[in-house]
């Protein structure tokens, strides 16, 4: 008797019972999703494994339903969709502003799809993913990249993933921010639909459905507060030239002081890149560089502050701070907190930053302090 | 053949307690405390671990006292027939339906989560052999078994929450006190519930087939600390990675955080150390059905094995087999089981340990 549970065990852990061969598998790793006429436009784009050679094809569908639009996929390529490899869905700012429901519906109750795909807005979902890179094998790669290479390096750009979407639907006290794409007008090819994206904005949205969107400093400022940006290059001013500085290793604290007060600490690191200033003295240099570029700090997290705030739209999650802190206050005004009591917070910035040796600086051949010790 | 000269270690009978007080939050215990006490889920925690310490030293005083006998035995001798016979329907009962519970529970997450084409049959089939496997040995195999598992289940306990603590946020977990004393209190009803009444299916092994009994006390109790911090530790784990928004959109948060572990180029983690939780199912439903082979077999001095195994073997299949049909297609009965099983669970538990508590002070004083 043992023996035979025995066997049985075995012959079913096997995993035959349900395989699927990898060719009968249509692969999506884009999708994008658009709404027109009382129907859900997709477009997916689905790895190709003909001939061993990987390569993307992109295919539509429209129905009422997403789900049903993604079956007649299923029917037209004849191939089961797997959404296990899914990595970014683009969607309209029809479906972002009144169609998100059924988008997050879809996506949080199906068990096969990834929480960790990216989510970006555009004006037509359809043409970004139908775009074909040329550096690019999979336009889906090449967008992710896209996004990620620019928060790294400028922080203008965000990512946002599927869970990030998820709960600031569904908390209270923070609103929803994408980052917006579109096709560049700068290139040109003359394969078709051969083309690069280039990132416009993030575009937040606020509870009576308006989309609001943020300008590229507004943009540093939202990732500097999130501490989602890696590093960033500011180019300041002075006089009738500039200098360039880098930020790296940015954090921010946002500490609820009181009801209304609320302090924002931010910590980071600065290395200036370029320095075309009229000034030569060391001692001088350093403490311009760290007033001018903490100036400049200020004034763009102030300016994002101050988006929120004429917008009404609590992107920063500050609602969710006062939920976290002034639970018993927040429970009472959670009504009328983003579109009345926003406006009326008062925000303390204090930015604690640290300015690296300062290179090849004009005509200061003896290097910085720094450099001397 | 089965032998009533069963001895095992006390480390192994501890074993038994990491996995009993663990299996029963997956896929209801967790979600339910989380749904009724929010980010004051931790204070339910709390406020239930102080409590089911409580609860665990009168369960090892009652233990104890029973020495030679297992607990049932025990009543036997204390209760008129007519009472013991009532009781003992009932704790056969409750065993079958914890078993039942815990399996479907685990099954319907298998089916519903990353196995959603394959018939239930099959993933019944692979659980259900290996519990008839395992229950066909004595008791010495399934505390081995226990054993084993406690350290799979702890390596892969630390790797879950050293992968998700990256992804803690302390805000989080704010605000720690909601001010809903409710639901705070449901919380923790929840959680005593669940983490003790498991521990009356390890009663039928008796005091007196543990070798080294001395120091069964301390590692009992160390035992209980441990597996009631962990679950401290998991719960916060999962809303300060998660937040309560997540914690409470999703059926399976346990699941779903475990989605965000990532080590380099290895992905879907979450496949493998969910795991974990198989694992406590597991050795509960092989725990009750132990318990419900040991009560039939001393109760009715059932000698033959055979006997014995073909009607474990049924009662098996009954409990395996008949929930898939009744709660698969009413999703209301379904949910109803889910809020009374806390309620089902604990009165037995307490009824029995209270009694027998009562005795053993009673029988102290003479």
């Amino acid at each position: 008797m043992k023996k035979i549970l025995l066997i049985l065990i075995v012959l079913l852990l096997s995993g035959c019972s349900n395989y699927n061969e990898m060719s009968d598998l249509g692969t999506i790793t884009g999708l994008g999703i658009d709404y027109k006429d009382g129907n859900f436009y997709i477009s997916a784009s689905m790895i190709n494994f003909k001939d061993n050679k990987e390569s993307v094809i992109s295919l539509k569908s429209h129905n009422t339903s997403i789900n049903t639009a993604l079956n007649d996929l299923s029917l037209i390529s004849s191939k089961n969709i797997y959404l296990e490899h899914l990595m970014v869905v683009v969607i309209s700012e029809e479906v972002y502003k009144n169609h998100l429901k059924n988008v997050i519906d879809f996506f949080k109750n199906n068990s096969s799809t990834p929480l960790s795909f990216n989510v970006i807005i555009s004006d037509n979902a359809e043409k970004i993913i139908d775009l074909t890179s040329p550096l690019d094998t999979t336009n889906s790669t090449y967008l992710i990249n896209t996004i990620k290479l620019n928060n790294e390096y400028e922080g203008f750009a965000s990512v946002v993933t599927f869970d990030e979407l998820l709960d600031r639907y569904y908390s209270e006290g923070i609103s929803l921010i994408l980052t917006k794409v579109k096709t560049s007008d700068s290139f040109k090819s003359e394969e078709k639909n051969s083309s690069l994206i280039e990132i416009t904005s993030l575009a937040t949205l606020n509870n009576k459905l308006q989309i609001n969107y943020l300008n590229k400093y507004e943009s540093i400022g939202y990732n500097l507060l999130m501490n989602k940006i890696e590093t960033t290059l500011l180019k300041i001013d002075c006089d009738d030239s500039y200098y360039t500085i880098e930020l790296k290793w940015n954090k921010s604290k946002i500490k609820v002081k009181d009801k209304d007060k609320i302090d924002i600490n931010i910590t980071s690191f600065g290395t200036v890149n370029e320095f075309n200033c009229d000034i030569t003295d060391d001692k001088k240099i350093n403490s311009y560089v760290l007033n001018t570029t903490k100036n400049k700090i200020n004034s763009i997290i102030n300016s994002t502050i101050n988006k929120s705030k004429s917008t009404n739209t609590d992107f920063l999650g500050i609602g969710k701070y006062l939920y976290a802190y002034q639970y018993k206050y927040f429970n009472k005004v959670n009504d009328i907190f983003e579109n009345e009591l926003l406006k009326d917070i008062n925000f303390n910035i204090n930015i604690d930053l640290q300015i690296d040796r300062i290179n090849n600086v004009g005509d200061n051949k003896e290097g910085s302090d720094y450099n001397k010790q | 053949m089965i032998t009533i000269n069963n001895k095992i270690d006390s480390n192994n009978f501890v074993s038994l307690i990491f996995s009993l007080t663990k299996s029963c939050f997956f896929g209801y215990g967790i979600s339910s405390i989380l749904f009724s006490s929010y980010t004051s889920s931790i204070i339910s925690f709390i406020i239930g671990f102080i409590i089911s310490i409580l609860i665990s030293l009168m369960f090892l005083k009652v233990y104890n006292y029973s020495n030679n006998l297992t607990i049932l035995e025990k009543l036997k001798e204390k209760l008129n027939p007519f009472f013991y016979y009532i009781i003992f329907i009932i704790v056969i009962l409750y065993a079958l339906f914890m078993a039942m519970l815990v399996y479907y529970i685990i099954n319907y997450f298998i089916l519903s989560q990353y196995l959603t084409d394959t018939s239930f049959f099959i993933v019944l089939l692979i659980l259900v052999i290996s519990a008839i496997y395992l229950v066909f040995q004595n008791y010495e195999t399934l505390t081995r078994f226990s054993f084993l598992t406690t350290f799979i289940t702890a390596v892969m306990l630390i790797i879950n929450i050293v992968g998700v603590s990256t992804h803690f946020e302390f805000n989080n977990i704010l605000p720690i006190y909601n001010y809903d004393i409710k639901g705070i209190l449901y919380g923790s009803f929840i959680f005593i519930s669940l983490f003790t009444s498991p521990l009356l299916l390890m009663s039928f092994i008796k005091r007196s087939d543990i070798t080294d009994k001395e120091n069964l006390n301390k590692k009992f109790i160390i035992s209980i600390i441990i597996s009631g911090l962990t679950l401290i530790v998991i719960i916060t784990v999962i809303l300060g990675a998660l937040g309560i928004t997540l914690s409470t959109i999703f059926s399976y948060p346990e699941y779903i955080v475990l989605k965000k572990i990532k080590f380099n180029f290895i992905e879907s983690i979450e496949n493998i150390s969910f795991l974990l939780w198989v694992y406590y199912a597991f050795n509960l439903c092989s725990c009750a059905l132990m318990f419900v082979k040991y009560s039939l077999k001393n109760e009715f001095k059932i000698k033959s094995n055979k006997t014995l195994n073909i009607i474990t073997l049924f009662l098996m299949l009954v409990i395996f087999i008949i929930p898939n049909f009744l709660l698969n297609n009413n999703p209301s009965i379904s949910s109803f089981i889910y809020k009374i099983s806390p309620i089902i669970y604990f009165s037995v538990f307490f009824v029995i340990i209270f009694l027998m508590f009562i005795f053993s002070l009673f029988n102290a004083e003479k």
